[in-house]
């Protein structure tokens, strides 16, 4: 079963042809970081109006790479939220106008589920499993049945860890996208020369919270330009990231032990982030527990991983008739209660 | 042997389904606040079921390219494209001012002497301004008589007396009421909103989407069509600004 994926919930323009949920056929993504960079973050009318220009082309050229036609498409996925609302009615539109030119099913995946969806792309990874989602958006801990149904352990109640990073590069002055600077300089800092707070960590249950931590880096930083003392961007950026890692990695430890599963998928934008990866690589050889990354490529947001999350729901026999609009939120159980 | 069309950029969604001779077959508007992304494709699929068509056997689609609401007027955009290259058949790029013109037009009993109506349309653009342009429409046929641009309402509405030939024009308006309260309207117009003219929406914009006027696109060119936004974004505008000032010695 070939389904064709469309991911406009943010600043990338992707549509991706994937066999099975599986295995890659072809991907096409036209990115706006160059663009947004510009402005120091994602200017949404800005992403909107990029990806009103690009859809049709980069699902054209989607099915040129892959040498297919609409014949061979069973159905198509589409990410419908949560996300920057005029960027995702793009998508949603135009998909929409696809299915209604070719009569083909729609499926409306949830961001969040693609991202976890990721892990199975070209990979032997079956659920159940685990899973940790961290991103620009969302920091969740799930655990995904053999149906790839999810039921959700814990969240943050701010932040997301990846909000938290790109706002420490803000405040050290690091340029947009902040986040995987962050990581670069914390590789070669002291990690004990700030005691920045570990959010929720004495708290029982799942939930995360990074804004405590961001506030902790604001108030050191002005501490040290008032005293006129230099303030080292490395030391700065590696304590900041062993508090985010150590939150993250205690609570899926704790998950791991409390619902016995052995495996790990950690999914998201910030799964790319090296100091994590190693972190959990180690906690996975501890515990004895498998941890699986989804390939870099496809941490970030992809159309690969709609297209995946979007044929699990359509062997869930879950699809949408053409009145799906695009949600601004949408949480995973609202997503999963649809008929 | 089948049309369809559709407009998104306004308040008011319009789609329609006829033949390519002219004939309209079905036409839906609707004015449900923030409903056009949940009602467009449906409407489109109910208008085409109702002419007796499959979507195989549409030969052209006029989709309105606006200008209007930035997030409105890039669903129907998006949807338009979307199915003109997968069907393989020419898109139509029809202004939505054009449309909103022609839907005011057909419904004004034209002049005895078979003179023209001048019709002014505006589009609220906040800050007492207005996007819109001057038209004439004679007998049903519409014809543009300015550029569409954006200027304060006070300086359109300066314009009345030399855009009459007879009097009164038409004014179709989308204004708020608190805008519309702050507006001088000269005896010498005929304000009508938006909202009562909306209802000969779908049938405009199927007239002018046969008309050979406007953009054709098809095959690779599809690719190419872009909503018209009236205004740009001001983060874009505040970004140039600095951009320039930076660069001055
Ligand atoms: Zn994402």
């Amino acid at each position: 079963m070939i389904i064709l994926g469309i991911e406009t919930s943010c600043d990338e323009t992707s549509a991706a042809l994937v066999r099975d949920g599986r295995e890659l056929i072809s991907e096409v993504t036209a990115t706006q970081m160059q663009i947004h960079a510009a402005f120091g973050g994602v200017v949404p009318e800005v992403a909107s109006r990029h990806h009103v220009e690009d859809i049709t082309r980069v699902v054209d050229e989607t099915f040129r790479e892959a040498g297919s036609t609409w014949q061979d498409v069973d159905a198509i996925a589409v990410t419908c939220g949560p996300g920057l609302l005029g960027s995702l009615l793009v998508g949603v539109s135009a998909a929409k106008g696809y299915a209604l030119a070719t009569g083909k099913p729609l499926i409306g995946v949830h961001h969040i589920a693609g991202h976890v969806a990721a892990a199975t792309l070209n990979s032997q990874i079956r659920p159940p499993f685990l899973c940790l989602v961290v991103s620009g958006g969302h920091t969740e801990l799930l655990t995904v049945d053999e149906q790839f149904c999810f039921t959700k352990l814990g969240g943050t109640r701010d932040d997301a860890a990846g909000e938290a990073y790109d706002k420490v590069a803000r405040l050290i002055g690091l340029a947009y996208p902040g986040g995987p600077k962050v990581d670069e300089l914390a590789h070669d800092g002291n990690q004990e020369a700030y005691a920045f707070p570990r959010g929720l960590l004495d708290e029982e249950g799942y939930d995360f919270s990074f804004s405590g931590l961001k506030s902790a880096v604001n108030n050191a930083l002005t501490k040290q330009r008032n005293r006129r003392e230099e303030i080292d961007a490395k030391d700065v950026c590696a304590s900041f990231q062993a508090a985010v890692i150590d939150v993250l990695e205690e609570k899926t430890r704790r998950a791991l032990a409390h619902t016995g599963y052995q495996r790990l998928v950690v999914a998201g934008g910030v799964a790319a982030n090296r100091g994590l990866r190693s972190r959990f690589t180690a906690l996975a050889s501890a515990t004895g527990v498998e941890v699986v990354f989804p390939p870099l490529r496809w941490c970030t947001d992809n159309a690969a991983m709609i297209a995946s999350a979007g044929y699990y729901r359509f062997q869930q026999g879950k699809e949408n008739d053409l009145s799906l609009n695009a949600y601004a939120q949408l949480s995973l159980d609202t997503w999963q209660s649809w008929a | 042997m089948g049309v369809i069309v559709m407009d998104t950029a306004t308040d008011a969604m319009a789609v329609a389904a006829g033949h390519l001779d002219g004939t309209l077959l079905s036409a839906v508007t609707q004015r449900v606040p923030r409903g056009h992304s949940r009602l467009l494709q449906p409407s489109i699929s109910f208008v085409m079921q109702s002419a007796g068509f499959h979507p195989w056997e549409v030969e052209r689609i006029g989709v309105g390219v606006g200008p209007g609401s930035y997030t409105g007027v890039r669903m129907a955009v998006a949807t338009g494209k979307a199915m003109a290259h997968v069907l393989q058949v020419p898109l139509i790029a029809v202004p939505t001012l054009d449309a909103i013109a022609l839907a005011a037009g057909l419904g004004v009993p034209a002049p005895a002497d078979g003179a023209e109506v001048s019709v002014l349309v505006l589009l609220f653009a906040r800050r007492h301004r207005a996007f819109g342009a001057w038209f004439t429409v004679v007998g049903g046929r519409l014809a543009s008589r300015s550029e569409a641009q954006v200027q304060s309402i006070a300086d359109w509405l300066a314009q009345v007396p030399a855009h009459t030939s007879v009097v009164p024009a038409v004014l179709v308006h989308d204004f708020p009421p608190d805008e519309l309260a702050l507006v001088n309207l000269s005896v010498d117009l005929l304000p009508l909103s938006w909202g009562d003219v909306s209802t000969r929406f779908a049938d405009a914009l199927f007239r002018l989407a046969l008309r050979d006027e406007y953009p054709v696109f098809a095959g690779e060119r599809i690719h190419t069509v872009l909503p018209d936004y009236a205004l740009p974004v001001e983060a874009e505008v505040k970004l140039e600004l600095r951009q320039k000032g930076g660069e001055r010695p």
